[in-house]
Order: structure tokens, then C-alpha cells, then sequence
């Protein structure tokens, strides 16, 4: 039996699982279909036609080191060791990096570069959270385990569990976790901003700046709301895409992260997005540390730029700003807009990924992988930042993504 | 400040692989040009005349839409863009005036500090704003948009006016401290933890952190801010 | 690898009393060595030769020195050096990983330590240290507000703070015990702080004083290389330089060395508001010099920089003063921490006694007893150590810039800096960046040029026996001839010109974490991560280096 082992699929990044065999005890079903066996792509193209490895990858050096800027997309279900190389090959060729925040939590980075960000580590909630807030995410459906794990019912050194806990649940329908909950309230769609500023507007004291009705509550519902919020000792906030993916967008993010401040003035409160594929975390870190940025980062003039907006994936297809695009374990044209996958179609596209999936059916090389976390190791990190080291479970004849990036990075540079 | 004495006309010559980087000022004709991460002479990609009729201008006719930093850091002179523009257009500007007959796209005076920028179309988003992190959005200049825009304008503005004929998007004068905006049109959310300055809109969302005294509302209550949002269509 | 003579340099080393003599360096395979055949000579002809520089405290990796460069792309967009033959370097204060590599190599520094590490999030930390180019380094994980430090300082067991210590270390693969503002952090999880060494941790029967008493203890009984390394209680506030003194008497009872005070200047305030706060700094000065305890400046240079540390309810209250931005993050049962920009002013009253106090410390402690620091970035960018150097070294500058910058002159009444008529010597100098980090840290083969010492090695353009004005000694500074890492010359003439890794020091001590197994296990009962999973492996890391006690 392998102990410990790392769940790859949502930003959870549960620990626990004991694998015998096929059999992997302790996962949720989202985390049994990731871990269940799914089709291969079976062998390196070009063009659909079977090459070698060295063919491969010496044909997508050729596609990046001739665009003029080359995109480089994904990397939010790969390890930190393949970023960090990839990081560098888009710094070397002078391309864009992006990664998979910049369509689901980056409006979170931006809130952040404005307003900083209250935070703690999901043992918070475990440990300490008397009021658990969830606005906009459903984590009985997108993280299955997270309300046992972490937030809901699991006990920890300072709380006793869901009997120690008032749950907030906030969200346009009643969603399965809404049943969660303590007090439910529903929501009119694309109001968070107006209601997170309203609820501050309280916090501070000036009931007379909010009107009778907003997105959907009454003026009454909304003091109530402020009431239970500063009633907590600690509390916690987890938003998801039903804040970050609405009208207001980054600016939905920046006011619930004031909201928080202020509430910080009366008693604890910190707040964390919940974030989706396992790695998308690191896929903002690594660049960070490296070039400064966490995504849409430019590198033709030789340093990085960043630009969101601009360097982001979908804009810069859209405006026609990258001639070339090389996708790692990502699907974009199941994910971006019709008229980003058109530029897709017109340009010559690498993907690295273990999974055929849509994109490969447009790309014009094609490198299959090793799977993150079951046949390759390296380092991940959970949706709090917490650092983990996914396992190697099975055997595998294909190569890592790290071996990939390793010999087009030389090939690159050479 | 821009000291040429001639008229500058500049056409693109063919298609463009990735979109053009190039700082188009008046009175400078030695700015680089960067079709992704080459740096390329600008006769590659454009037809360039110079017309000795005394004046301090440019002139760009065809379409500008893909290429970005018009008149980036201008101090004077006039440019023209016959057709669209693209981002970043007048950013950083200090002086002069530049008059876009067709569209512009995000980003159009971005921390300018004075000049005038006028669009006769539609305008993306982020007009007037700080880029990221950075403390102040436009702190002097005037910029007219004669169709509508999108979201986010004047954000941590510091001064100077924008005027938007038509309809503007979500976030107007966020965090603003000083100088005015107008919107003739419907905006989105408002005025939310302004500190200081006016906004004149026809019709919004307004920030519910503001409270009516008299004529107009002031906020952010937040922010102790003391700015001041009047609603044209309500009083 | 090459072999290099440096020749006819002037030679400074305090470790072997050398001060300034004509002599031949000889470097074998990473190594100093007492002669060899040369494949290359450096004329070193009117330079001064000395061993790399030691950073004993510079926040350069991990989540926390991340999330701030996230949240501050507007100080990330300077560009310092584009892409070419090595990596592009990114950064105004705060600094990309390739560019801390290179900068400290640009000045001549060789190795720096990582002060402030969570346990939990040590994995982070080493795969940034693992991408800083050139330097050897460390990490101190942290110790001040862990449940389990509490518990074991509430019951006085050292046998058990001892074995825990050394667990932890070991899963850290850190270098020492860091504290930071012991109990307060815990107290920050329920909206408070507290304010001196003696009172109650909420939730335990431990105080400060029995929680840096216990861990001092174990920090000798387990013979670390480095000792008990502390940022104190009550920073950065009026009346703080009271705690720092009770601090260090709390030392002076155990008796032998065994306390490190971080960034003193930042503890070393008198007065009891802002108004009419003071420097504590003469005072302290004389109690470090009498007791066995060693210091860092942490001092600040006047700019923009942003403040991170693990002192969760102090960059609450900075963020409350400065209403600008602020990251909190509260990491489990071990620590928390907080990010701020601010600004230091010379004009500010504030400002100008702190910056005034950091050199104070610098001219009144003895050399052996003080490391140059700025706390980086809190202080401000390490990449002014040459002009603090300068500072140290000349009145006549300290005096320029009072006067160019417009420090203001409520230093004259609340600092003593304008009646210290010191200079530090370059002897002196060599010792705080050199010869004392090392002790202090324990480091045998660093801050000095002995036979069988690691070839780190600074040459810098300037005859130390005839010391030119300041402005030469500064420019000088910036640009050292050479840097020599690991054997490897990696600048030349202030330029980077090759690139090698450096080494991840770690202590392993003789551990026995049966004595506190019932305590792991109920730990890692309601943890988040396994016990499997917590930590970090030594072939995770690029180049560990284990020093075993």
C-alpha cells in the first residue's frame, strides 16, 4: 500500500489517499475519475503522423524559436519543476507566459496587487473559524471533501466541529451546499460587488448610505448579515468563481478584501479563494519568483512585462498578438472564446499533455506526457499555497514533463 | 516640446504577424519598432513620408488598431489616427493633442499628466487609469470620447478631466481623488471609495456608500472620501 | 574546475589578526589552498582581498517574499539586467531569485540566510533558494508561536523543546530557531498582541520569557551551529528598547552565548508615543557589548520598500498607520505573518531616528558583536550595504547626506548619532560582514581566507592601508574586480560573467522525536497535511549540505 498520496485533481490537494493497487482509499468521486484510466494520446506527431520523441520536440523548437511571439499556455496541472523550466523557455524565446488563472482566479492576483489580501491556511477554518462564509463557490460539487477536510464539519485543535459553527452561504441558487448551511442567502446574479460594498458600508457604521434593497436583499437582510459576520471570533470567508466570473470581476474580489479589512478592525477574519485545478497556485508562484509576474507576462524585449488584458491568453489571440502557441496540459479550445480558438486554428500550435483532448485535434505537434502526481513526482500547491509533493505511483514509459521541457529548453538556448 | 516642423504621414504596408509596438511621438523619428521580439526598421512594415510644412505632426492613415504606444510620453505636437488605434495610446502623456477618428482599444491615457486626447468613436476599457499597482491614475489633460466606453475610467484619478459622450461600462472613478469626470450616458457602479474630485454621469449604478446632501451624493463613506457624484437623470 | 593565484592583494582577515598585508591567495577546487600550480593569475596589485560577504538576515525566499513581489508589480517592472547569457533580472527593492543571486555576487556577498521559514511551507522556501544563482544559503524555520513550543516552555522541558527543535529543523532541512515576537502571533489570532515578556500566551500557561528561556536552553544543549535567533517583542513601537534590554537580561541568566537579536534598530525605541520617541540605542549598545548576545543592524535607508515578517499584529498595525495595502496570512498552529509597503522618509521625524538608530548601533557596538543588515527588504534593499559600509566608515558622508537628503533634525535631540565621532576602520567593516556573521552563524569555512576555507572570495578595487575619500570607497564597494564563488570567478568589474550554484546548508541534530511522539501525533490528528507529507527531503533540494551536531 502507498500511503500519503496527493490527489491531482482540485486545489484541495487531499493527502490522504492510500493506494492499493488500482484502488485508491479516502478519494472523493471527482478524484476517482482523475485517478480512473482515461484514454492516451498513444504516441509523439507531427501533423497526426507518428514520429519520435526527438522528432517531436526538435520540430516544436523550430514553431517557437521562428514565431515572433510564441504563446505558452497552461501549466495549472503540471509540477512547479516543469513551470519553472518553462518559465525560462518563454524568457528565452523572447514569448508570452500565461497560465490557466488568467480565465478563472486571476481577478484575485489583481484584487491582491490593489488591496494586498487577508489570508490564512485552510487549517484555519479546521482549527479556529466560528462563522465559515461560502460566496459564490460550491464545494460540495467543485471540492468535494472540502467541508469535512476542512471547513464545515472537521474538528480541529480549537473547535469541536459543525456545532461550534455558524455557515453562511451565499449564492444565486440554492446550490447543494447551501443545505450546508446555517443561513442561506440568495442573491440577485451580478450583485456581489454592490452587496460586499453595502455590508461594508454597515461594518463602518453608515447604515444611511445603503438604500432598501440591494442585489436582491432588503436593507433589514443585509444589517443581519453585517450582525452574524461580526459576530465571529474568527471568521472566514471562501469565495469561488461565482464572484471572481460575474459582473465587477476583479473588482467583486477587491471589495470583499476590503469588507475583510474592516472586519479585521472588530475581530479575525481572513479569506481564501477557492481554487481549482490542483496546481494553479504554482503556476502563479513560480514565475513570480522567477521573472516577478504570475501570469500574462511578455518577454519580447528581453525582460518580463506583465499585462493583463494584453499578455493573457485569450487577449493576445484575440488582438493577434502571438503567431504560435505551445499548450501544456491544458484544453483551450474546449475552455476559451470562439474567437481566441479561431487564432488557435490559424497558428501553428505544440501541445504537451498526457490526454488527447480538443486541442489536440488543432495542434500540429503533438508530445504526450507522463500523469502528474500518478507515474510522475514533483511539486505542487494547494489552493492555500501549502506546499506538497505529489508521488509516483506507477510505472510509465513516457516521459516527464520536466524531461520535456529539460531537452527543448536546451534545444532552445543552444 | 516636440520641436519637428514637419508633417509626418505613416501607412502600414502589409499585414502584421503579431501586433506592433512602436512610440510614435511628433518631432521624433528615430523610435524603435518591435513586431514581436524583433526590433524591425520601420520601412519594413511602413510607408513613411515627411512633408516640410512647417508643422509638428503625425499623421497615421490605415489602420492602427495592432499597433500600441501611440504617443506614449508626447510633450507636444499633434498626431492624428485617420483610422483605429490601438492600447496604450497617449500613455504617460505630458503635452500635445492626439485626435483618433476611428475606435481606440483598452488603456488610452494611461497615468497621462497633460495634452488632450480625443476619440470621435468608441473607446475599450481602462481610460485614464493607473497601470498596476501604481498609486495614481491621470493626474492632468483632458480626454473626450465621442462614442461610448468600456469599463473601469479615471481610476485613482488625480486630476485633469474626462468627458465620455455615450455610455461608459462598471467603475467609474474608482478610488478617485481629484479632477472630474462625464459621463452623458449610462454608466455602471460609480464612485465607489472615491476620496475626492466630481463625477457627472446621466445615469448609474451608484457605489451604496454614498449619501445625498442636496444636489449630489458625496462618499465614500468608507474612505471618510469627499467626493461627489451627480446624477443627472434623478435631479 | 580552475585553480587561481591571486596575487600581491592586500589581504584583510580579523580570523587570522591579518589587517592589511601584501600576500598570495592560492584556491584549488573550491578551496583555499597554502600553494598550487595556477591555471589562471589575478593581478590583485593595489586591492584589498577578503573573504565573500554574509547576509545573516535577509528575507530572499518563500511564500511570504513572493506574495510580496505578487501584490507589487509596480517595484517588480525594473528591469536590472535583460535576458542574454544568463537570466533576466527583475526588480527595484525586491528582487526576482536570479537577481538576488546576482546582486549579492555584484557586491562582493557570498551567502545569505533566510530568517524567517514556516514548517509548513518549507518545501516553498527551498525551491526558491534552489532557483537564487551563486550564493550558498540557509533557512531559519520558525519556532515563536508554534502550540507545541508553547506547550513545552509552559512545562519548562527542555528534553522535550530539545527533541522538537531538532524535528523540526530536520523536516525544515533549516539551519537554527527563529523567533519572531514570541506569543504575539498566537495573541494576533484573536485580534490582540501582547506587550511584555511576562505575560500570559492567550491560551497557554507559557510567557515570551519562558518560551525564549526554553528555547535558548535547548539552542545550547543541542549544540547548534547557530544559536537562538530572535526578533523581539513589542517591535517597532515606542518603549520597544525596554523589552529588548529585558530580552537580553533573560540571556545574561542562562550564561553562555546563546541569543542573536535581529534587526535591533527596530527594537531599540524610547519614549512612550510617536511623539516623543527616541533612540534606545546607547543604552543597548553598552548592554550587548557587556552580555553574551550578538546583533544585526536592520538598518533602513530612505526610499520605498515593503515590510514582511512573521509578526502578524505589527503589519496589522503598520497597515492600520500606512493605509495602504496588506497580505495577512495565519498559518496553521506555527505562525503567521503579514506584507506592507511603506515609504521612509527623511523628513519624517519617525523615519530619521530610525534611520539615525540603525548607525548608531553600527558605530557603538563592537565589531565582533555586530553584522550590517537591513532586515531586507524591511529596512530597505541589501543592495545598499556598500553605501552603509560607507556611512559606518566616514562622519564627513554621514554628514552629507543629513544635509542633502534633509534628514530631520529631531535626530539631533532624540539620537546621540551627531556627537559619535567614529569611523569604522575597513577592519572593523570585514568583521560585521564577514568574520561575525560566520561566527555567529557557525559557518567554520566562511568569512575568512584560512587554509581549507571555502574560495569565496571579494576583491575590491581600492588599497585598504591608504583609504581614499568616501565617494571612492562607495563606488569601489558597488563594484568589486572580482567575486569568486565556490573557485569560480562569477564577477568581474561589478559584472556577472559566469553563474554556479551555491550550497543549502542544513543542521541535522541528534534527534529523539520519541520523547515527544503522544505530542506529534495529536498534532497531525487535525493538521491539514499528513505527517508523511510535512516537511522536506534532502534530494529534493539542489545542493544540500548537511552540518551534523
Amino acid at each position: 500500500m502507498i500511503k500519503d498520496v496527493v490527489c491531482t485533481f482540485c486545489g484541495n490537494a487531499c493527502d490522504d489517499i492510500e493506494f492499493e493497487g488500482d484502488y485508491g482509499r479516502n478519494l472523493c468521486p471527482v478524484g476517482e475519475a482523475k485517478f480512473a484510466r482515461k484514454e492516451r494520446i498513444k504516441t509523439p506527431m507531427i501533423n497526426g503522423k507518428e514520429v519520435s520523441y526527438d522528432e517531436a520536440i526538435e520540430k516544436a523548437a523550430e514553431i517557437l524559436k521562428s514565431s515572433k511571439r510564441p504563446l505558452l499556455y497552461g501549466w495549472s496541472s503540471t509540477v512547479n519543476e516543469a513551470i519553472r523550466l518553462g518559465v525560462i523557455i518563454a524568457e528565452k524565446l523572447g514569448g508570452i507566459y500565461d497560465q490557466c488563472s488568467s480565465v478563472c482566479h486571476a481577478p484575485t492576483t489583481l484584487a491582491m496587487i490593489e488591496q494586498g489580501i487577508v489570508g490564512g491556511t485552510l487549517g484555519q477554518a479546521k482549527n479556529r473559524a466560528d462563522v465559515v462564509v461560502f460566496w459564490g463557490c460550491n464545494p460540495v460539487e467543485a471540492h468535494p471533501r472540502h467541508p469535512t477536510r476542512y471547513s464545515v464539519m472537521a474538528r480541529g485543535f480549537l473547535t469541536r466541529g459543525r456545532s461550534d459553527r455558524r455557515v453562511i452561504v451565499v449564492d444565486v441558487r440554492k446550490t447543494p451546499t447551501a443545505y450546508l448551511a446555517t443561513d442561506f442567502y440568495m442573491i440577485k446574479p451580478n450583485s456581489d460587488f454592490a452587496i460586499f460594498t453595502a455590508l461594508r458600508s454597515i461594518v463602518n457604521g453608515h447604515e444611511e448610505a445603503v438604500p432598501d434593497r440591494v442585489g436582491g436583499l432588503k436593507k433589514e437582510e443585509l444589517i443581519e448579515l453585517a450582525k452574524t459576520l461580526e459576530s465571529a471570533k474568527y471568521g472566514l470567508v471562501f469565495f469561488g468563481l461565482g464572484v471572481t466570473h460575474t459582473r465587477g470581476h476583479e473588482r467583486n474580489v477587491e471589495a470583499v478584501i476590503k469588507l475583510v479589512q474592516d472586519l479585521n478592525k472588530k475581530t479575525r477574519y481572513i479569506l481564501q479563494p477557492m481554487r481549482g485545478h490542483f496546481n494553479v497556485v504554482g503556476s502563479g508562484e513560480v514565475p513570480a519568483w522567477e521573472v516577478g509576474f504570475e501570469y500574462a507576462i511578455d518577454f519580447s524585449r528581453g525582460y518580463a512585462r506583465f499585462s493583463p488584458g494584453e499578455f493573457t491568453a485569450v487577449e493576445a489571440l484575440i488582438r493577434g498578438d502571438c503567431d504560435a502557441a505551445m499548450i501544456v496540459a491544458s484544453d483551450p479550445v474546449a475552455h476559451f472564446p470562439k474567437k481566441a480558438v479561431e487564432r488557435l486554428k490559424k497558428i501553428p500550435v505544440i501541445q504537451i499533455d498526457p490526454h488527447p483532448n480538443l486541442t489536440t485535434k488543432i495542434a500540429d505537434v503533438v508530445i504526450p506526457t507522463a500523469i502528474v502526481g500518478i507515474e510522475a513526482e514533483g511539486t505542487i500547491y494547494r489552493m492555500d499555497g501549502v506546499p506538497l509533493r505529489v508521488k509516483k505511483i506507477k510505472d510509465t514509459n513516457y516521459p516527464t514533463d520536466v524531461e520535456i521541457m529539460e531537452k527543448l529548453l536546451e534545444k532552445i538556448v543552444r | 516640446m516636440g520641436g519637428g516642423n514637419l508633417t509626418i504621414v505613416i501607412k502600414p504596408k502589409r499585414e502584421f504577424e503579431v501586433c506592433v509596438e512602436a512610440e510614435i511621438v511628433p518631432g521624433k523619428t528615430d523610435f524603435k519598432v518591435y513586431l514581436g521580439k524583433e526590433v524591425v526598421p520601420i520601412e519594413e512594415l511602413f510607408y513613411v513620408e515627411n512633408i516640410d510644412d512647417g508643422e509638428d505632426r503625425i499623421l497615421l492613415q490605415g489602420d492602427f488598431s495592432r499597433v500600441k504606444w501611440i504617443g506614449k510620453s508626447m510633450k507636444g505636437g499633434e498626431i492624428i489616427v485617420e483610422g483605429n488605434a490601438g492600447m496604450h495610446l497617449g500613455s504617460f502623456m505630458e503635452g500635445g493633442r492626439i485626435i483618433v477618428k476611428g475606435n481606440a482599444d483598452d488603456w488610452i491615457g494611461g497615468m497621462m499628466k497633460g495634452g488632450e486626447i480625443i476619440v470621435e468613436g468608441n473607446a475599450g476599457n481602462r481610460i485614464g487609469c493607473n497601470y498596476w499597482g501604481e498609486s495614481k491614475g491621470m493626474e492632468g489633460g483632458k480626454i473626450i470620447v465621442k462614442g461610448n466606453a468600456g469599463n473601469y475610467v479615471g481610476e485613482k484619478m488625480c486630476g485633469g478631466e474626462i468627458i465620455i459622450e455615450g455610455d461608459a461600462g462598471d467603475f467609474i472613478g474608482t478610488e478617485m481623488k481629484d479632477g472630474r469626470i462625464v459621463i452623458k450616458g449610462k454608466a455602471g457602479y460609480t464612485g465607489w471609495d472615491m476620496k475626492g474630485g466630481e463625477i457627472l454621469v446621466g445615469d448609474c449604478e451608484l457605489s451604496p456608500s454614498f449619501v445625498k446632501e442636496g444636489e449630489v451624493f458625496k462618499g465614500d463613506v468608507n474612505v471618510k472620501g469627499n467626493g461627489s457624484v451627480k446624477i443627472l437623470k434623478i435631479n | 574546475m580552475t585553480s587561481i593565484l591571486i596575487k600581491n592583494g592586500i589581504v584583510v582577515d580579523p580570523e587570522q589578526n591579518i589587517n592589511g598585508e601584501k600576500m598570495d591567495i592560492y584556491i584549488k577546487d573550491g578551496k583555499i589552498v597554502d600553494e598550487c600550480k595556477a591555471d589562471k593569475v589575478i593581478d590583485a596589485n593595489g586591492m584589498t582581498v577578503v573573504a565573500g560577504g554574509i547576509d545573516i538576515h535577509a528575507h530572499i525566499a518563500g511564500p511570504k517574499v513572493n506574495a510580496g513581489r505578487a501584490m507589487r508589480p509596480e517595484d517588480m517592472k525594473h528591469v536590472r539586467m535583460k535576458s542574454g547569457k544568463f537570466r533576466c533580472a527583475m526588480g527595484g527593492v525586491l528582487l526576482t531569485c536570479p537577481s538576488i543571486g546576482y546582486e549579492y555576487a555584484r557586491m562582493g556577498y557570498t551567502t545569505a540566510i533566510e530568517p524567517a521559514t514556516p514548517t509548513l511551507y518549507a518545501i516553498h522556501t527551498h525551491e526558491e533558494l534552489d532557483s537564487i544563482p551563486i550564493i550558498d544559503k540557509a533557512a531559519l524555520p520558525l519556532f515563536g508561536n508554534w502550540h507545541l513550543t508553547f506547550k513545552f516552555a509552559a512545562e519548562k522541558d527542555v528534553e522535550k523543546m530539545k527533541s522538537f527543535v531538532a524535528w523540526a529543523i530536520e523536516r525544515a532541512k533549516g539551519y537554527g530557531i527563529k523567533v519572531v515576537n514570541p506569543g504575539g502571533v498566537e495573541a494576533w489570532m484573536y485580534g490582540k498582541n501582547v506587550h511584555s515578556l511576562n505575560e500570559c500566551i492567550p491560551g497557554f500557561e507559557a510567557t515570551p520569557a519562558e518560551v525564549l528561556t526554553t528555547l535558548m536552553k535547548a539552542s545550547i544543549e543541542l549544540n547548534l551551529p547557530h544559536k537562538v535567533h530572535v526578533h523581539c517583542n513589542n517591535l517597532g513601537v515606542p518603549g520597544s528598547a525596554e523589552t529588548t534590554a529585558e530580552t537580553i537580561e533573560l540571556a545574561k541568566k542562562i550564561g553562555e552565548y546563546c541569543l542573536h537579536i535581529t534587526h535591533i534598530q527596530f527594537n531599540s525605541y524610547t519614549g512612550d508615543t510617536w511623539k516623543n520617541m527616541g533612540s534606545g540605542a546607547e543604552e543597548l549598545a553598552k548592554l550587548i557589548n557587556d552580555n553574551p548576545v550578538t546583533v544585526d543592524m536592520g538598518q533602513v535607508i530612505f526610499g520605498h520598500t515593503t515590510t514582511m515578517t512573521a509578526d502578524g499584529p505589527f503589519e496589522f498595525a503598520l497597515f492600520k498607520l500606512a493605509k495602504s495595502k496588506w497580505i495577512n496570512k495565519d498559518v496553521e498552529i506555527e505562525t503567521g505573518g503579514g506584507i506592507v509597503p511603506i515609504t521612509y522618509r527623511a523628513k519624517s521625524a519617525v523615519n530619521a531616528v530610525q534611520w539615525a538608530t540603525g548607525l548608531e548601533f553600527g558605530l557603538l557596538v563592537d565589531p565582533d558583536k555586530i553584522v550590517i543588515s537591513t532586515d531586507f527588504p524591511n529596512g530597505g534593499p541589501f543592495t545598499s550595504y556598500p553605501y552603509i559600509i560607507t556611512l559606518l566608515m566616514s562622519k564627513k558622508f554621514r554628514e552629507k547626506e543629513i544635509e542633502e537628503k534633509g534628514v530631520n533634525n529631531y535626530i539631533e535631540k532624540a539620537t546621540s548619532l551627531l556627537s559619535i565621532e567614529t569611523e569604522r576602520t575597513f577592519y572593523d567593516i570585514v568583521k560585521m560582514t564577514r568574520t561575525t556573521p560566520a561566527r555567529i552563524l557557525g559557518l567554520k569555512n566562511k568569512g575568512n581566507l584560512k587554509v581549507g576555507a571555502d574560495a569565496d572570495v571579494a576583491i575590491y578595487p581600492f588599497n585598504c592601508n591608504d583609504m581614499p575619500d568616501y565617494e571612492r570607497i562607495l563606488k569601489a564597494l558597488e563594484n568589486p574586480a572580482y567575486t569568486i564563488k565556490d573557485g569560480e570567478i562569477v564577477v568581474k568589474d561589478g559584472e556577472i560573467v559566469s553563474e554556479n550554484w551555491g550550497k543549502t546548508f542544513w543542521v541535522k541534530a541528534k534527534e529523539q522525536s520519541e520523547v515527544i511522539e503522544e505530542e506529534l501525533e495529536s498534532v497531525f490528528k487535525y493538521y491539514t497535511v499528513s505527517r508523511g507529507n510535512y516537511g522536506v527531503r534532502e534530494e529534493w533540494i539542489r545542493r544540500a549540505e548537511a552540518i551534523r551536531v
